[in-house]
Formats: structure tokens, sequence, C-alpha cells
């Protein structure tokens, strides 16, 4: 070929992409695409286009924050506050865990592990097992990708200003950095996503692009929905919901706001109900989805209790934070926290300034801003007759409302600020621009701090000093207290106490998922409610078989309950755990109590003679009036879920996990028939001693579900990532493009 | 001008838009202004009077009761706790005994409505034995007796620690030996202070402050030996600054006016009114009221005495009028007593007794009646009910002694006219005694009942019209002159 080429081989590599030539394609696409569309749009009302280097200024600005702002956590690390606690195990651990059939969390119960820890597992797996830090880049990353989601969903304006101004409101709104401070997964999971689902219905919804037009023309109008890629949405959205509530159910409360909001500010401004209630329908069809792909974790939420399953535990009387705060988005240690209010400022303006095709959704911002702000405010004071989500949570849709309608006013500021008469409208968007820049700051300063002011120790880090599980037998740890201040997934008891239970002395992600009901939290709640309305002096000894060993009560966690901001101790309970026969005092400080319960038998003991006795009886009199003293711990293992082997001796081995006949013993080939303990546990009665194997079977159905959930994923994966071959038509306000024409053509040439 | 038809909808849309928005944020600022609720956390699980003697008023778990304990080097035949249940089950209960050794429990079935005993000493003639009694439920009743050739006597338990306890009357004059009995029934040490009054004033020994009691021990101090010798006057201070026990004195007087021997709890609490039921006034008797006032401040005690007899004729109020009143000043920190004939004038008989202060401040009072026989002499010791415990149901659960004179005296707390019924528990269930339904009992007055020689030996129950107190009045045995006594129990929250 040398002889016939005309150019030099540097010149063609020049001409060469590099990486991957359909990667690059696509983005020069979409880019082409958004670019001409947004140069379009500005240019049909008269407005000079942010230009493409604009806009990569803009997101290397906001990265380069993220990264300041999260400098310490991405070298130190990220403390152990709030839900950032370690993963169980490795990847193949949790997918073990998730195949069991036996949930470890609290007691443990045979029921399905719920989804996110095979999702956890899968993620583990693609980190080549370093789950710190993938743990720590989520982290980071979280918020990064609700801007994203923010920007995206505002391609309806068409016009990088509103675009920018869009993903800087929320970016500017210190929600996620207060979840990162105070350790909130659910906060940042939400945040992350709901800009992204709002983005996607949209789409699904077919609402047509802001275009210019006259200002009295405020209606809604819908495109031409486009079956290829409808179906491919609707996966996308149902994958995205999946994922997001296999670790936060709270999601779907928030969502169900924007519907209902959302919905009846489309059929206000004259859309047909058919289009309007698209908005429902989509989320219904991807609930439904979202149903099929946890169906085997479903069972969870089909027993008592399963709304506090939904929203975690409800705080008696209300956790009172307070409009201003909660406007402000002060959950958090957040620096001048209260200047964020004026946030809501651009938002409520928009309303007043913005017409034409943007006032919809100058009205779907700043409602769903103000309408969410008050679902958060009711549930604050307990107003309401259930009780939602936490503040990390509820206020996600409030930021998002308030960026939607930042974005109208952005979208409008050509129409009908600039080429406007001069009137009221030009002051007013001034102030808003001010009020902007000003609520920015709790944000922009929130990233000194290099790990968003996250604490650097953690009080959790207090119960090192509790004995490891090796000295004298696995145990478990109760923590009571306000639920806001407990690890893991507290229960509430009533009175304005929770609970909420551990095995051993630190907290995992097993711990994070409020464990299902059982026979031993029942028992424990039932000594809780004692132990809270003074009705025994012996809770400890009621306790005793389920393995608890130390009651904690956290004051302070850094988190939630602050030396600035301490959460009161729920009144006289640390001086009714005083007054317990069976607790002694083993820790006090003004960050927490720790009682240990002098009757504690371990995990998995042999039994004295008389706690033998006493196993065969229910109830309290089989545990009050019984002297435990004496079980000697058999069968450990590094996690009291899996099972063990080892010598024992003859005599009745107890394990302290809700009777469940999977739970099988042999002694040499001999098989060992299990009974209840207690009324409520697991025991053996072992006539000669031996070497002891204790194994957890699961069954045949459990393991077909599994497999049967695992095909569904794979196929919605699938679908929201398969591609149409053909070529799609794009429409824009001037007229059709289609982008599938050669450039240039070697006939062309060579004639 | 009229406005075409599109554009007043969209008027019409963003007035309506802006109208829910606006009406959200109205919203707010009222939902703000609601005053927020603080839930109650655990603060029922104890108030001050739960660590009085009493029979809990709702469903429990479990019910811990603690008993006064006894001295086995005092000399004492036997001892035991006596369970008592009302119910028509089974209950079960687990007997503890805290002693110098290690702890020793036992199991016991009370069959339905009857009573099962546990001994206390098992052969040992010195050291302390404190027991502790679990029951399951709430229907359990619990008591101690001893046998003493010096006078039994029945005392009852408490169903909580407490970290202060008062005792106001004291006594070591010419022999006379008191004995106080600390036991710490929890897993953890707790530090003890101790002082004590006399009438020369307060004094807390070096020996007695920050005394630690070891997790589930007992110990004993003989007061005579901590510097309280010869003392007519002793009250004794008790507080735990870290953690809860139980305190109980043995006290067995052998001169100076007084002979016989009582086991009692001390009174966890100073409270401003106290109620006495079982007065008297008679020949060769002498009755005593003890104050003590463990605040910083005087205090002035108002003694009003109350009576009924069956002729007696009541006011226009409908009430009958106090036969006496007196006032002491008791000094801060000190202990004084009240000779009630000399400060009232009483006329003889019966008689109730309320103590209070007016500016509500708390003090410990104790009622004492020294008789002296021909041939002997005895003091039975008694003390009072505070002014939250007065309750419409009172429990006796080791009965009454059968053909005795006086053997409950029954006070009307109030200022309304009401009407008793005792009954008791026999395997069938409640039955009526006889002559004792719906007893009249005039406002604040006070009245005694006797027992004839086939009453029943079992538990009663004394149910009022009004809020009462109730005193029993119980032989000594061994053939011995006079009476001990001690209050029934009442039911919390039966007022």
């Amino acid at each position: 070929m040398r002889h016939s080429r005309i150019v030099d081989d540097g010149e063609i590599r020049a001409l060469q992409s590099r990486g991957s030539a359909r990667f690059s394609a696509y983005l020069r696409k979409q880019s082409r695409v958004t670019g001409k569309a947004e140069a379009d749009n500005s240019a049909s009302i008269g407005d000079v286009a942010v230009r493409q280097r604009g806009t990569v200024a803009f997101w290397l600005t906001l990265l380069i924050l993220t990264l300041i702002g999260s400098r310490s956590l991405l070298i130190d690390g990220v403390t152990r506050v709030g839900q950032f606690v370690p993963f169980v195990g490795n990847g193949r651990q949790m997918a073990s865990l998730y195949a069991s059939g036996w949930w470890p969390s609290a007691f443990g119960k045979a029921v399905s592990a719920p989804t996110g820890i095979s999702l956890s597992a899968f993620a583990a797996a693609m980190s080549f097992g370093r789950v710190g830090l993938l743990q720590t880049l989520v982290i980071v990353a979280l918020p990064f990708i609700g801007y994203i989601g923010a920007w995206q969903f505002a391609s309806v304006y068409a016009t990088r200003r509103a675009r920018i101004i869009t993903a800087l409101m929320y970016a500017a709104v210190p929600l996620p950095y207060a979840c990162i401070s105070i350790g909130r997964w659910g906060g940042l999971l939400v945040y992350a996503a709901f800009p992204w689902l709002a983005h996607i219905a949209r789409l699904l919804v077919a609402h047509r692009p802001v275009v210019a037009s006259s200002r009295e023309d405020a209606l809604d109008y819908f495109v031409e929905r486009n079956q290829r890629v409808f179906t491919r949405r609707v996966a996308t959205l149902t994958l995205i919901l999946a994922v997001v509530t296999a670790f936060e159910v709270g999601m779907l409360i928030v969502l169900a706001e924007l519907v209902i909001v959302w919905f009846l500010v489309t059929w206000l401004h004259g859309a047909r109900l058919r289009d309007a209630v698209m908005w429902p329908l989509m989320f219904a069809v991807a609930g439904l989805g979202t149903l099929v792909l946890h169906a085997p974790w479903l069972e969870w939420f089909t027993t008592t209790g399963w709304w506090s399953r939904v929203s975690g535990a409800p705080i008696e009387g209300g956790r009172n934070i307070g409009l201003l705060r909660l406007a402000s988005f002060d959950i958090a240690t957040v620096p001048i926290a209260r200047v964020a209010v004026l946030l809501f400022v651009p938002a409520i303006a928009a309303l007043f300034i913005v017409r034409g095709s943007r006032a919809p959704w100058a009205l779907r911002g700043s409602l769903l801003a103000v309408a969410a702000l008050l679902v958060a405010l009711l549930d604050d004071r307990a107003i309401l007759p259930i009780h939602l989500g936490e503040p990390a949570i509820m206020l996600v849709p409030v930021a998002f409302g308030l960026s939607v309608a930042a974005g109208s006013l952005g979208a409008s500021m050509a129409v009908d600020v600039r080429h406007a008469r001069f009137g009221w409208r030009q002051p007013l968007s001034a102030l808003a621009s001010i009020a902007f820049l000003i609520g920015m700051l709790p944000g922009v300063l929130s990233s000194l701090d290099g790990r968003w002011n996250q604490t650097s120790t953690s009080t959790m880090d207090l119960l090192e000093q509790l004995p490891t599980e090796s000295d004298a037998g696995s145990y478990r740890t109760v923590f009571l207290g306000d639920a806001r201040t407990l690890p893991g997934a507290p229960i509430n008891v009533g009175w304005g106490v929770a609970y909420s239970v551990i095995t051993g002395a630190q907290v995992s992600t097993v711990d994070l998922w409020e464990p299902p009901r059982s026979r031993a939290t029942d028992e424990l709640a039932q000594a809780v409610r004692g132990i809270i309305r003074g009705n025994t002096a012996r809770a400890g000894r009621l306790v005793a078989p389920l393995a608890v060993r130390f009651i904690v009560v956290p004051i302070i966690d850094d988190a939630a309950s602050t030396r600035h901001r301490p959460l009161p101790v729920p009144r006289g309970l640390v001086t009714a755990l005083g007054d317990q026969l069976d607790l002694r005092r083993r820790y006090s400080s003004p960050d927490l109590v720790i009682f240990e319960n002098a009757a504690w038998v371990p995990v998995r003991s042999t039994l004295s003679t008389l706690g033998a006795e006493a196993s065969k009886l229910a109830g309290a009199a089989s545990t009050i009036v019984a002297d435990l003293a004496g079980a000697a711990p058999v069968l450990s293992s590094s996690r009291p879920d899996f099972g063990a082997t080892a010598p024992i001796e003859a005599g009745t081995l107890h394990l302290a996990v809700p009777y469940s006949p999977g739970w099988e013993l042999q002694i040499g080939s001999t098989s060992i028939s299990s009974r209840t303990a207690f009324g409520i546990t697991t025991a053996f009665d072992v006539p000669t001693a031996g070497t002891a194997t204790l194994t957890y079977k699961s069954s045949a159905v459990r393991l077909l579900a599994i497999l049967a959930e695992m095909g569904l994923w794979s196929a919605t994966v699938f679908l929201a990532l398969a591609r149409a071959r053909k070529k799609e038509k794009i429409t824009t306000s001037s007229g059709q493009m289609q982008i599938d024409s050669p450039v240039l053509s070697f006939e062309e040439m060579t004639k | 001008m009229n406005l075409s038809a599109a554009p007043r909808a969209h008027m019409l849309r963003r007035i309506l838009g802006t109208c829910l928005v606006l009406a959200s944020i109205g919203s707010l600022i009222y939902v703000e202004s609601r005053r927020p609720v603080v839930p109650e956390g655990a603060s029922v699980a104890y108030s001050e009077l739960d660590a009085f003697a009493q029979v809990p008023m709702r469903a429990r778990i479990s019910t811990s009761w603690f008993c006064p304990g006894v001295a086995a080097g005092d000399g004492v035949d036997s001892g035991r706790v006596v369970i008592a249940n009302p119910t028509d089950v089974d209950i079960t209960a687990a007997v503890t005994l805290l002693s110098d050794g290690n702890p020793e429990q036992q199991v016991v079935i009370v069959r339905a409505r009857s009573r099962n005993s546990v001994d206390l000493l098992r052969g040992r003639t010195k050291g302390v034995v404190v027991p502790i009694v679990e029951v399951i439920g709430s229907q359990g009743i619990v008591e101690q007796q001893l046998e003493f050739a010096a006078g039994d006597t029945t005392s009852l338990c408490v169903t909580a620690t407490s970290s202060s306890w008062f005792f106001a009357d004291g006594f070591t004059l010419e022999g006379s030996r008191e004995r106080l009995i600390l036991a710490n029934p929890f897993p953890e040490s707790a530090v003890v202070n101790m002082s004590f009054s006399t009438a020369d004033g307060q004094r807390r020994p070096t020996a007695l402050q920050g005394f630690i009691m070891p997790a589930r021990s007992v110990k004993s101090f003989d007061m005579s030996k901590e510097g309280a010798t010869e003392e007519q006057l002793l009250a004794i201070e008790v507080r735990a600054t870290t953690g809860k026990i139980i305190a109980s004195r043995a006290q067995h007087y052998l001169g100076g006016g007084r002979l016989g021997y009582s086991t009692t709890l001390g009174i966890p609490l100073a409270s401003n009114k106290w109620w006495f039921a079982g007065g008297q006034t008679a020949a060769n008797t002498i009755e005593k009221l003890v104050l003590y006032n463990p605040a910083e401040q005087d205090i002035t005690v108002d003694a009003v005495f109350l009576h009924q007899e069956l002729n007696a004729t009541a006011d226009s109020a409908g009430s009958v009028p106090p036969i006496g009143a007196a006032s002491i000043l008791v000094p801060a920190g000190e202990v004084v007593s009240l000779n009630t004939e000399l400060a009232a004038s009483l006329p003889k008989g019966a008689h109730g007794i309320v103590l209070s202060t007016a500016n509500g401040v708390g003090f410990v009072a104790e009622h004492a009646i020294s008789k002296r026989t021909k041939t002997s002499a005895f003091t039975a010791l008694t003390q009072g009910t505070p002014d939250g415990l007065t309750s419409r149901v009172w429990w006796i659960p080791t009965g009454v002694t059968p053909d005795s004179r006086d053997a409950l005296s029954i006070l009307n707390t109030t200022s309304e006219a009401a009407s008793f019924s005792i009954v008791g528990i026999g395997p069938g269930g409640e039955f009526p005694l006889t002559g004792l339904t719906d007893v009249p009992l005039l406002p604040a007055g006070v009245m005694n009942v006797s027992f004839p020689a086939d009453v029943t030996d079992g538990q009663l129950i004394v149910r009022s019209t009004e809020p009462i107190v109730v005193r029993r009045q119980l032989n000594r045995g061994h053939g011995l002159v006079g009476f001990s006594s001690v209050l029934a129990l009442p039911q919390r929250g039966a007022r």
C-alpha cells in the first residue's frame, strides 16, 4: 500500500479516535444533538447559548469541589458513624449469607436475606475484595451522581444555562453533605437516584421539552412516545428503583410525593387525564417490577410492623427539628446552615417570574419543594397518622423541587426577564440570584473540612472495650434509647424508647435492615417494656437465653446526637436499667452507658444441669426463677449464622436463636433432633460426647427462588441496556433532522 | 377589555397554582407553631413511693420482694418468708438468701389461694440472712415472720430498693440492742454513707462513710458498737451514693421502759404527711411519736389526733372533730420525741394520728407504744403510712390472730363518710366475714375491729369506699403480754 498512500502514517493516526470508537461516537452524537437543540432553542428566544466550554468548566468545578470536600475521606477513610458500617465479610461470604436461608440480624430467623445483600456481594466481587475502598468511593460518588441526574432531568429546559442552574441548585443544597456527615446511606442513595427517576419518568410520560412559546401558553405539551425505547426506559426505571429500594425502601415514600404533586400540576395545566395519569402509572409499573425483583424478600413486609421496615422506627412525639432547620437542610453539622433557607427564594420567585411553557415546571418545582417540606414538618411533629422516613430522605424531594424551580427560572431569564419590559420582574430575579449565591455558602463551606464535617472518631469506637467473642463465647449487644442514636435498624418499643440488637460489639451492614419479627424479638421487646414500665427487675434473666450480654444506652453518637446538639436520653431509662437486679453498670460516660447482664449465656453453649432443666419450660417461669450460670461456650464460629465443627461434652447444647428445624446437629454420624428451649430458642440434648457438626440447611425451594430472582435481574439489566439498531429520529423545535447520513462518500471523492 | 378564554384560563391556573404553594407555606407556619409532645420514656418505671411496702397496682412480669432479714446471732428461734397466693392459679417463686456466703436459691410453687413458706435460718446461729423473693407475675404477696423468745414479729417486705433509708426510732438504753442490716442485691458494688442523730445531735462516724457493699452481700452494724450507746433517741440515716440497697433494723428492747423485739425495713422517703391508725391512750401506756428531720431546715410538725367511738357525734360537716392537736419543732438533722398524752391531753381510747408540716418539708415518723402490766412490759413499734399510699384496698397475707381484741385499726383518711368490708380468702375464693360487711366509718374516724376465736387464719382483704389506713395488732407468742404492731399492705393505685 505504501506506493499508493498519499498521506503520512502520523497524519492518519492523528485522525483516529482513541479508546472505544463506539462510545466516543455515542458521546459525540449526544453532544451534537443536545447542543444543536439547545443552540436552536436559545436562538429562538433570543438568548446566547452557553458554550460547551462553559459546561465543561462547570462540571470540572463541581468535580474539584467534590474532591476537595472528600479529600480526608479518600485518604483516611470513612468513620463508622451512623449507617456507615463495615460490610459483613467479603463478597463470597455475603453471597453465601444470601443463599443460606438464615438471616442472622438480631437473633436470626429463617427468612430470605434482603436483596441488598446480593447486590452488595456483587459489588464486592467487582471491587476484587476491596470493600472498604468501594464503600468510600460510593459515598463520595453518590452526590455527584445526583448532580448528573439533575443535569439530565434539566434537559426538559433544552438550554445549557437552565441545566447548569438546575444542577448547581441541586448541588448547592447541603443535604448530601449532611448525609455524609451523619452517615446516612439512605439519604445519599435517594439523593443520587431521585433526579434520574424523575428524568426517566418524564421521558416516559413524554413531556415535551420546553420551547419558546407565547407567555400565555402555559400548557403542558407531550410528544409522541417512542415505542422502541419505551421498554428500555421502563426497564431502566425499574432497575434503578429496585437497586435503591434494596437498600432504602423509604424511597417509595418520597416518590409518592413526586407522583402526586406532578400529576396534579400536569392535570392543572390542561393535560388530558390519560397523559397526566402516566405519572402514577409509570411508577406503578416500575413499582410492580421492583416487587417482582425483590420477590424472595417480600415476606419481610407481610408481617406485623411491616411499615416500620419501610419508613424506619417512629420517633414518639416527633423529631421536633423545626421548620427553620428542615428548610435549611440543617440535619447535621453544616456551617452557617440556616443561610441555606435562602435557596427557597429563587423557587418562590419562579412562580411569579416564569411564564409560557416554562411555567408548569416552575410550579412543579415550587409546589414539590413546599409540599414535601410540609410533609416533612408534619412528620417532624408526629401529626400524621403514620410515621414517615427520616429527614435525610424526606428532604430530597424538597432539594429536587428547588432545583427544578430554579432551572425554570434559568430557562426563562432571557424571555421573561432580560427581554421583557423593565418592571418588578427584574429586581425580583436579581434578588433571587443574590439569594441563590448566598444560599450556596453552606454547601461550599462544608467542603473545607475535607470530610464534609464527618467526625473522625466515632462513639462506637468506645465499644471496642467490650470483650472479644473468643473470650467467653459469642454474645449479643442490645442498644436502648432514642431511635435516632441507635446503630443498626432500631425497633420502636414505645414511650420514646427503641432498641436494636447486634451480635458481638461491632455493627455491620447485616444490622442495617430492621430484623423480621420472631419470638426472640418479642421476648426482648417484652423485657424492654418491663424495664421501661417497671414491671420486672429481672429483665436480665428474661433475655439471658438470647445471649444478651451487654445493654448499651448511646447518648452522643456524633451523628444525630452531638455535644453541641445532644438528644435527650429517654426519661428515666438509665435509672430503670440501674434498678435491674441482673445488670451491672460496666461503663458510664457522657457519651454512653454500658450495662452487663450477669445472667447471660453464650450464643452457643452447653447449659448447666439446672439450665438444662429450666430449658424444658417456657415463659417467664423458665428464666426468671432459673439460674443459668455455668453455661460453657461451644462451637464458636467467626459468624454465628455459619455452621461449625468441634468436640462437645454430653449435655444440652443451646443455640440462642429462634427455634428452626433447619438447624441440624450431628455427633459423629448420629443426627440429634432439635427442640424448643425456654419456649423460644433451640436446643439439642446430646447423649454422649463427641465431635459435633452444626449446620443450617436451607430448603431447595429457597434456592430455586434465588436462581429465579437472579434470572429476573439479569433480564431487567439486559432490557435496560439493550440499544435498538435502527437510528432514532430526533425532533427539535425547528424541524426534523437526521443524523445518520454519511458526512462524505468515497464515491463522491472518486468521481 | 375582555380577555380571551385561553389567557383567562392561564390566569386561573397561575392563580390556583400560586395559591397551592402559598397555602402550603401557610400550613408550614401553622404546624410549626404547635408545641411538641415529649414522650414519657421510662419515667413511670420508678416513683418515690415504690420502696414502701405495698401490693403492686399493675400487672407485672415478675415482682421482686425484699424482706428485712434476720440476725441469726440475736437468738431468733426461726424465721421464714411467707408467700401468699390469693389467685386461683398456682404461682412460681424463687427465694434467694443473701448472707456472708454464696447466695442460696430455692424454687417454690404456691398453690392457688394458699400460702407457702421458706425457712431463712437453715440452722444458722450467727450472721445475717436477707431474703429476696421473685414471684412470677404480680399476684403473690410476701411477708417475713420471726419467732423469738422476746416476741414474735411479722414484718412487711418491699418491692423496690432505695438509695436512702431512714429510721426514726432507735433505742440502746440499758442494754437494748439495735442492729442495722444492709443488703445489696445487685451484681455491682454500692457505696454507702451512714449517719445517726441522738439527743446530743448528729454524728457521722468516719468508719461509716463511704463503705463498700460488695455485689450481692449483706452487712450488719450493732449501733452500740458504732458509738450509739445508751441512747434513748437514735435516728439513723443510710444513703447509698452509688447503687441502691435494702436497709432494715432489728431492735431488741431490754430495758429503759421498753421490752420486746421488732424487725422492720427502713423508711425510704421523708414525707410531709404521715398517717397512723393504731393510737392508744390508756393506763400504764406511754405513746410516743418519734420524729426525725433529715432536712437542712427546721420544721414544725403538726399532730392531729382523730377518733371514733361508737357513740361519737358528728359535726355539721358530718365529720368527727379531732380530739387533740399538738405542734412540735424539729430542728434540722435532729430527732425529737412527742409524748402524745402530755402534748395533747387525749381522752382514753383508740385514736388515729395525722402528722404534717405546713411548709411541705419531709420528715420521718415512727409510733411507739410502751405498756407496762403487772408482770411485764412490751413495746410495739409501727411505721406510718405516707399520704400517697392511703388506699381503698388493703391486704393481710398472713391473716390476723384469732380471738384477738382490736386486731385491726382502720382509719378513714378523708373528710367523707366511708364504709369498709373485710373478706377472707379460702379454697373456694373470697368470702365475707360475719358482721364485717359495709361497716360505717365516720369522716376522719378510726375504728378497731376484733375477731372471734373461729376467724379464718387465711388471707384477708379490707376494702373501703374511701382511702383508709389499716394497722394490725398481733400476738407476740410465747405467752408474752401485749402485742406487736404492723401495717397491712396497701394496694397501690386503689385510691
